[in-house]
């Protein structure tokens, strides 16, 4: 790896951006208009069939526990059940589960924004002897699976006796270097005159990072924003390893845990399932154009 | 004072004397953690001691009045009254004497009951202000009470034998001790806070650190005294530098920086910022060597701490153990090791450990070190009378003290920062402007800098230490091993198994990407509601994996399950999906596929729009149709998409562990047990720690591999000819 690939893997990557953000897609033609109704009927027909899931996590949300053995099943709940709501909620702390998420959510979001938006900038922006070493080595971290980090971090955590406690989820977590190389890509993709205007009119560097650059790359951090909170949220197996009382579980460990307490009992199970899938659909519905842009520069990631 | 004189000072002055003072409490803080450990041993072993001794008289005190006469002397026995049954005294020792001393009066009728119940009784009482054993000893038909002398001899003996001075107080009698500078009276503050205990503890009486341990009366009631243990040479010293070597560093440390406050001074005229570099970093190898000195010193005398202390168990033992009183398991409480006894190299007894044919083999000689199964022991021998062996063993302590090695480690890779920053500021010297922004970029990449040095590339290190490491969270013992992971993960079926189906379960990225294209080209095109379509193949890969594996375990149920129903119907099935061992990877995989379409479409989207539609349009021209514009077009252009898809989908195929964790917990019969969940099972619930990191050392290595071999390809693919 070096720095002209990624360089050119980086330009690559903002001309997609930049495209997709032109709503005005270049294929759309007239002479397509023909196959618009085949289209629609295939995509609709595809796309139901990949909410089926979730249509039937509803369904068997609401069936009571006769009712869901029912073979052939019933897609329908024929007496929607909306006890099992409150029940399955109320048998583990799920309301704690969703305050331990929150907590992490907002110190990881918070510390990724703050990590992505400086060192991004700086990599991008700011000059200084070691710049693109230093930047290359921050890079092959991406290439370390997180699994080999997991049992020192839980060894330095449970030596510093964080196991268990908001710290240990939280600390390990705060830099994300996806985030500082898509900043990094998008500080470069934005012009700098302002910037140096700024600099000309006497601004200093705080100045020209908090009161030009920064507003200018809102999308990215709106977008490194999103994908942190999102994998946060999603995170499943540091806080397996690092919480040991249900109390500090976040959402995701929780219904895990709900799962195996409950195994039987699909309608609660669903139930919990439901109410873990809600906030970040939520979350989705409102932001999806920034997920989509989003995870073309994320791809990367995975 | 020069900006740069500043920054020196900032940057590598404050940092050395922070690091310095920290190698030194690092140090320090071993020892003093050392210290208690070694006190509260040589507590308890004071205890069993005089125990011991105890038992050692009482035995005689069963012979006939004329034989305790003999030996009363040796044994330390002050004074013998022997009583029949009915309270008739019936003899004295020594009978010269007459009889001033009234046992009656230290004996309450308690202790006279307990004797006569055939009890062996003995406990502290005060005369003539000193503090002295009385024990009462049941014989045949009589009792026999005895004044026992605490020997000054007794307690030099322990202080030979142990390397500890022991101080022996009643609660209210002044202190028997070997020594000087004990209280003159039992403390109180430290008998309330003994009496509710039974275990020694460490305290800190008179500026000294030392040990305290209750003795209770003869039915372990009341507290009639203590022991109290502290080391002959007290205060903790830390590890002495050879002056030739100190001198040599401080005149190194000292003109090093005098060099660069020179050089600070302002710009210089011919200065070479590289030429610094390379000065700092030369610079920095004397406290570099010295640090790892100075851990690796510590870690050394801990491991002399353990010896002395096995060793101090042995002498002790060598005094006490006859071949006629020995016990394994009272030798283990005395010494608080591990005992074996071998006798012509086959094992007797042994307490506290298992012993197979390769590690007696391996206890040979007086001391030294030895493999028993996973751990690694230090041991001691006592050749007792008749050639039988006795072997104490322990864990030595050194392994637990490596931390310190860790803590130096870190906080001079902080350093390093520290050096690094500065030096790219000292090359930006000349000019205000860069120098400025020089600083600027260091503040806003440093905070993450240190994140990531801390968290991430400290831990893959140890990551790479701990697989040559024996690592259990439980035991205190972490034995170097070698490459014997290695060679076990070689031969080990589960772990080959776990790669097979993880290579197996990756198989859903080429499908995945068949079906995620075909999405993509199908709504690549600008109608009404495409963007809702989007998000609705996109869905999955947003929301809770834990909450999707539920749903799909429900829905493959092979009763009742809603897969098995809609296959039924076009008469196919039942399948027994996650519940047999040949279907429950496709289960997954077909899953995977669904979860990941979403995703992998975005970025063919992607791919597609940046197509330049001239492309088309001049196939159009041509008269090419929508088959060969595809074949001929749409894919050559998409080949970087689509391998970067590839690649980085397979390394995240690797990486799979939650539905495992969720649906599957890796059956049935390891069906699914794929590579993390494989690692994440020995790390933390079979609790072996190294082998889990030498197997996700190996996961690093193939995936360091792959996406070594992407860049190389994408180098030469990267633009589309």
């Amino acid at each position: 790896m070096n720095l002209r690939e990624t360089n050119r893997w980086g330009r690559r990557l903002a001309e997609a951006y930049r495209a997709l953000g032109r709503q005005s897609l270049a294929t759309a033609s007239g002479r397509r208009r023909a196959g618009n109704t085949l289209t629609y009927v295939l995509a609709i027909a595809l796309g139901f069939s990949m909410l089926v899931p979730f249509l039937w996590m509803i369904s068997t949300s609401l069936m009571d526990e006769f009712e869901v053995f029912r073979f052939p099943p019933r897609l329908v709940p024929s007496d929607p059940v909306w006890s099992n709501y409150p029940n399955a909620l109320t048998a583990v702390p799920f309301g704690r589960f969703f305050l331990n998420s929150a907590v992490m959510s907002l110190f990881i979001v918070s510390g990724h924004l703050i990590t992505a938006s400086t060192a991004g900038y700086a990599f991008a922006r700011l000059r200084f002897p070691g710049r693109d070493k230093l930047f290359i080595l921050f890079l092959a971290n991406l290439m370390v699976p997180i699994i080999v980090l997991l049992i020192p971090r839980f060894l330095l955590v449970n030596a510093l006796g964080w196991v268990d406690t908001y710290v240990g989820l939280i600390v390990t977590e705060l830099v994300g270097v996806w985030g500082i190389f898509l900043m990094r890509q998008y500080f470069l993709s934005i012009p700098r005159e302002l910037e140096d205007a700024a600099r000309i009119d006497g601004a200093n560097e705080w100045h020209v990072f908090w009161r030009v650059a920064l507003p200018l790359a809102k999308p990215a951090i709106a977008t490194v924003a999103l994908f942190s909170f999102v994998e946060t949220w999603k995170s499943f197996l540091w806080p397996l390893i690092v919480t040991r009382s249900l109390a500090m579980r976040p959402v995701e460990v929780g219904i895990a845990a709900f799962h195996s307490l409950y195994f039987s009992n699909w309608p609660y199970q669903m139930a919990a399932a439901v109410t873990a899938v809600i906030p970040i659909l939520i979350l989705f519905l409102f932001t999806q154009r920034y997920f989509v842009r989003g995870i073309q520069l994320a791809g990367l990631k995975y | 004072m020069s900006r740069l004189r500043r920054a020196f000072l900032l940057l590598i002055v404050l940092p050395a004397l922070v690091f310095s003072a920290g190698g030194l409490y690092v140090a320090r803080w071993s020892r003093a953690t050392l210290e208690p450990e070694l006190g509260r041993h040589a507590a308890a072993r004071a205890v069993e001691y005089l125990r011991l001794r105890r038992e050692q008289i009482a035995a005689q005190l069963r012979l006939t009045p004329e034989r305790i006469a003999r030996r009363a002397t040796a044994l330390g026995i002050e004074r013998v009254a022997i009583y029949s049954a009915s309270d008739r005294l019936i003899a004295t020792f020594p009978d010269t004497t007459p009889l001033p001393l009234s046992f009656a009066g230290k004996l309450t009728d308690a202790m006279l009951a307990a004797a006569r119940r055939g009890q062996t009784v003995a406990d502290l009482v005060r005369l003539d202000d000193q503090p002295l054993w009385l024990a009462y000893v049941p014989g045949e038909g009589r009792v026999a009470v005895a004044l026992l002398r605490t020997q000054p001899e007794l307690l030099e003996r322990f202080t030979g034998a142990t390397g500890y001075e022991l101080a022996l107080y009643h609660r209210d009698a002044l202190a028997l001790a070997s020594g000087d500078g004990w209280p003159q009276r039992f403390p109180p503050a430290l008998s309330d806070s003994l009496a509710s205990l039974d275990r020694a503890l460490s305290t800190r009486l008179d500026g000294t650190q030392m040990t305290a341990a209750p003795v209770k009366d003869f039915d372990d009631w009341e507290l009639t005294g203590a022991l109290l243990v502290r080391p002959i040479d007290a205060a903790p010293s830390l590890p002495s530098l050879p002056p030739g070597p100190l001198a040599g560093l401080v005149f190194g440390a000292v003109l090093s920086v005098i060099v660069l406050w020179r050089i600070t001074a302002g710009p210089i005229q011919g200065f070479d910022p590289r030429r610094l570099r390379r000065g700092i970093a030369l610079a920095l190898v004397p406290p570099a060597l010295a640090a790892a000195w100075l851990a690796s010193s510590d870690a050394r005398s801990s491991a002399r701490a353990s010896d002395a202390a096995l060793e101090l168990g042995a002498r002790v033992t060598r005094t006490i153990a006859t071949p006629e009183t020995l016990s394994v398991e009272r030798l283990a409480r005395l010494t608080g090791t591990a005992v074996a006894l071998i006798a012509d190299d086959s094992l007797v007894a042994a307490h506290g450990i298992e012993l197979g044919a390769p590690s007696l083999a391996e206890l040979r000689g007086p001391a030294g070190r030895v493999h028993a199964g996973e751990r690694r022991l230090a041991y001691h021998t006592v050749i007792l009378p008749g050639g039988t062996r006795l072997v104490l063993l322990s864990p030595p302590l050194e392994d637990s003290r490596k931390a310190a090695l860790f803590w130096l480690a870190g906080l001079y890779s902080l350093f390093a920062v520290a050096v690094l920053i500065f030096a790219s500021l000292a090359e930006t010297a000349g000019s205000a402007m860069a120098y400025r922004e020089t600083i600027t970029a260091w503040a806003f990449v440093s905070p993450s800098l240190i994140l990531l040095l801390i968290f991430s590339a400290a831990p893959l290190l140890f990551a790479f230490y701990l697989s040559f490491h024996g690592w259990n969270l439980l035991e205190p013992a972490k034995p170097f091993v070698g490459l014997r992971h290695y060679v076990e993960l070689a031969g080990d079926g589960l772990f080959w198994n776990a790669a097979k189906n993880t290579a197996v379960y990756s198989l859903y990225v080429p499908a995945t990407m068949v079906c995620a294209l075909a999405v993509a080209i199908l709504l690549n095109r600008s109608i009404k509601g495409v963007a809702l379509l989007r998000a609705v193949f996109f869905l999955p890969y947003i929301t809770s994996f834990v909450a999707i594996s539920i749903v799909w375990q429900w829905m493959y149920d092979p009763d009742f399950g809603v897969f098995n129903w809609a296959l039924g119907l076009v008469g196919l099935g039942p399948f027994p999906w996650l519940n047999s061992p040949s279907t429950a990877l496709l289960a997954l995989i077909i899953m995977a596929v669904w979860i990941h379409i979403g995703f992998q479409m975005v970025i063919f989207l992607a791919g597609l729009q940046a197509i330049p539609n001239e492309f088309y349009e001049a196939a159009m021209i041509d008269g090419a149709g929508p088959w060969r514009r595809f074949w001929n077009i749409t894919l050559p252009m998409l080949r970087p998409t689509t391998f970067f898809v590839l690649v980085t989908s397979i390394i995240g195929s690797f990486q799979v562990f939650t539905f495992v964790y969720v649906m599957t917990e890796g059956g049935p019969l390891h069906a699914t047990d794929v590579i993390v969940y494989h690692i994440y099972q020995n790390a933390w619930q079979f609790l072996r720690m190294g082998y889990a990191s030498a197997m996700s050392w190996i996961l690093f290595a193939v995936i360091l591999a792959i996406t070594l071999l992407q860049f190389r390809l994408l180098g030469r693919r990267m633009t589309p000819s």
